[in-house]
């Protein structure tokens, strides 16, 4: 085994292959990577000159949304959104708590925004129907206090927080008034798992393909002929082969994973990527050996295990973005069972 | 210990061996000498049992389990960036059956000891010959098939290796060997199968050749071609 591993690992070829394709690769994969999770974080000002409780309660709620970064100040500087630091200023009524309270909601907010600013209107979106469940609910406390006097305002008010729990009930009220909030950006993340995870499968079936190389060194040079006189000579050295392999594209795997974590500790983590990769990546590597045994040839089998790969890469695609209906031949491209 | 009856050997639809009968016996040594192409490797391979043939039977002689089986192919079947001594373990651990002395005792004969620590890819094409022999020989194998074994290798490298090989056939092992190359067959065959287009055409005594009529030279059997070939 140590020395299948050995003779595997200790070439030039394989060396670069291992470590410049996949520093490469990562230098190519990751600013993508963060820029897609920039472009999310839409910077936003909240201005509130007289530190309001209800204010704070309301930034609690809102910074539960992933997309926008919130910064609460005291004073109103318009500076800020010139020089293009904020997509946009918010500022608050004085008297937010009261006005909520009397139900009258014109004009809570004052907008603020440069010609350049582009997001903010989602932040609006955001911070309206976030206002809106906090009115519904002081509405709702009103009629309570309005019918009985057994409870206190604070407590109905806090008690109308839980219809907006997401409750597996009353999800569905939840999506309609987080418009872009969180489900949205969970299914969006789920779908760039995905394709994270395919972009690190294809690098994994390449580099599957290249180690093939020594099995048809091998059986070129007869080393096969030579070992199938001993027991088990030829199918242990095909094991080896495919353990090294594994343990190799393993590595390559969860360091991969390690270091998207360490970027986002939200996007994927290495447990993740081991279970949903793993299986994914043991049933490639056997595929690509039983291809290397049915194909005589170099060049069948690079033909036979590329065209998968396209076949594989394309309906991987065409079903993310529903173009192809879930079919139980899907699944015969591996790469599809990380949807 | 090894007898062929009727075997042929067909693939893709091509005759490679016709009608072979045939015969070894322990301790013998047997050159198989033809032309390229003659189907030579093919026959090895089949005595060897590393393909069985499509037609006729390999019989072999008591138990073949009991009775190992070494092969050095053609080609230089060893791993480029691996050490001589890495091979030798390597080969030790697949083979499993191994006595020590019989090991330190080739890599002296063979001279392997001054190379043990070199990579194969920095040997030359003799050494990489010997180390080829030497993994071949490890398990020590009643029988012994060589393709080509010395092919680019030098007259000293071709000395040990034929010292080596000789004083195991002394001991009572069987050899049987592809090569094109005189000297060999002089210091190693007692027997000559003459191959051609997949059939044996002769099979000969070493001791009788010196008084094979020149008649039958001259009627140009293969042997008469393997003169040819001797002088080209
Ligand atoms: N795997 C194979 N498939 C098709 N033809 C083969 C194969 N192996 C050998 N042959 C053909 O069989 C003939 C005999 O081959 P071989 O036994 O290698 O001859 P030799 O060793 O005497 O040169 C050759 O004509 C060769 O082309
Ligand atoms: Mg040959």
């Amino acid at each position: 085994m140590r020395w299948v591993w050995k003779s595997m690992l200790f070439s030039k070829v394989t060396m670069v292959i291992l470590l410049v394709l996949p520093i490469l690769f990562l230098s190519l994969a990751l600013p993508l990577f963060k820029s897609t999770v920039e472009d999310l974080q839409v910077p936003i000002m909240l201005v509130d000159s007289s530190e309001q409780t209800m204010v704070e309660e309301l930034v609690d709620e809102l910074e539960e949304t992933e997309p926008f970064s919130l910064q609460v100040v005291n004073n109103l500087d318009l500076d800020v959104l010139a020089r293009g630091e904020v997509e946009a200023i918010f500022e608050v009524t004085d008297d937010l708590e009261t006005r909520i309270l009397d139900g009258d909601t014109d004009e809570l907010f004052t907008w603020y925004r440069h010609e350049n600013s582009f997001a903010d209107g989602l932040f609006k979106e955001h911070l309206a129907s976030t206002l809106m469940e906090m009115i519904v609910k002081a509405e709702s406390a009103n009629l309570v206090m309005s019918q009985t006097d057994t409870f206190d305002w604070d407590e109905v008010f806090h008690y109308g927080q839980r219809y907006f729990e997401p409750d597996p009930i009353f999800q569905m009220d939840f999506q309609s008034f987080g418009e872009y909030g969180q489900e949205e950006t969970h299914r969006q993340s789920e779908q760039s798992t995905a394709m994270y995870l395919l972009i690190i499968w294809t690098y994994c079936w390449l580099l599957m393909i290249y180690f093939t190389n020594y099995i048809y060194h091998w059986r070129g040079q007869q080393l096969f002929d030579r070992l199938s006189l001993y027991r088990y000579g030829r199918a242990k050295l095909y094991l080896y082969w495919i353990i090294v392999v594994l343990v190799i594209v393993f590595g390559f795997a969860s360091v991969i994973g390690a270091i998207l974590h360490s970027i986002d500790s939200q996007m994927v983590t290495w447990w993740q990527l081991m279970n949903e990769l793993g299986p994914v990546l043991f049933i490639s590597a056997v595929l690509i050996l039983v291809s290397s045994l049915i194909c005589r040839t170099r060049r069948g089998m690079l033909a036979s295990t590329l065209s998968y790969l396209l076949g594989s890469v394309s309906v991987f695609w065409f079903i993310s973005w529903g173009w192809l209906a879930d079919n139980w031949f899907n699944y015969f491209f591996i790469p599809v069972w990380l949807l | 210990m090894i007898r062929l009856d009727d075997v042929g050997y067909k693939k893709k639809g091509k005759h490679i061996l016709e009608g072979v009968n045939a015969h070894v016996e322990a301790g013998d040594s047997i050159c198989l000498f033809g032309p390229n192409g003659a189907g030579k490797s093919t026959l090895l391979k089949v005595m060897a049992n590393l393909i069985k043939p499509t037609v006729g039977v390999r019989h072999f002689h008591p138990k073949e389990e009991k009775h190992p089986i070494g092969y050095i192919p053609q080609q230089v079947a060893l791993f480029n960036n691996l050490t001589v001594k890495d091979h030798l373990r390597f080969y030790q651990k697949m083979t499993k059956k191994h006595s020590t002395n019989y090991i330190e005792e080739m890599k002296l004969k063979l001279g392997l000891n001054e190379i043990l620590s070199k990579r194969v890819d920095q040997l030359s094409g003799g050494m990489m010959r010997k180390v080829n022999l030497a993994v071949g020989l490890l398990h020590e194998p009643e029988i012994v098939f060589l393709d080509e074994a010395f092919v680019g290798v030098d007259l000293a490298a071709k000395h040990d290796m034929l010292k080596w090989l000789n004083q195991l056939n002394e001991r009572g092992v069987t050899v049987v060997f592809v090569t094109h190359d005189w000297h060999v067959i002089n210091q190693l065959a007692k027997k000559m199968w003459i191959l051609e287009d997949g059939r044996i055409t002769d099979q000969v005594k070493m001791s009788e050749i010196n008084h094979l009529s020149s008649q039958k030279i001259a009627e140009g059997t293969a042997l008469s071609k393997m003169f040819a070939l001797r002088m080209q």
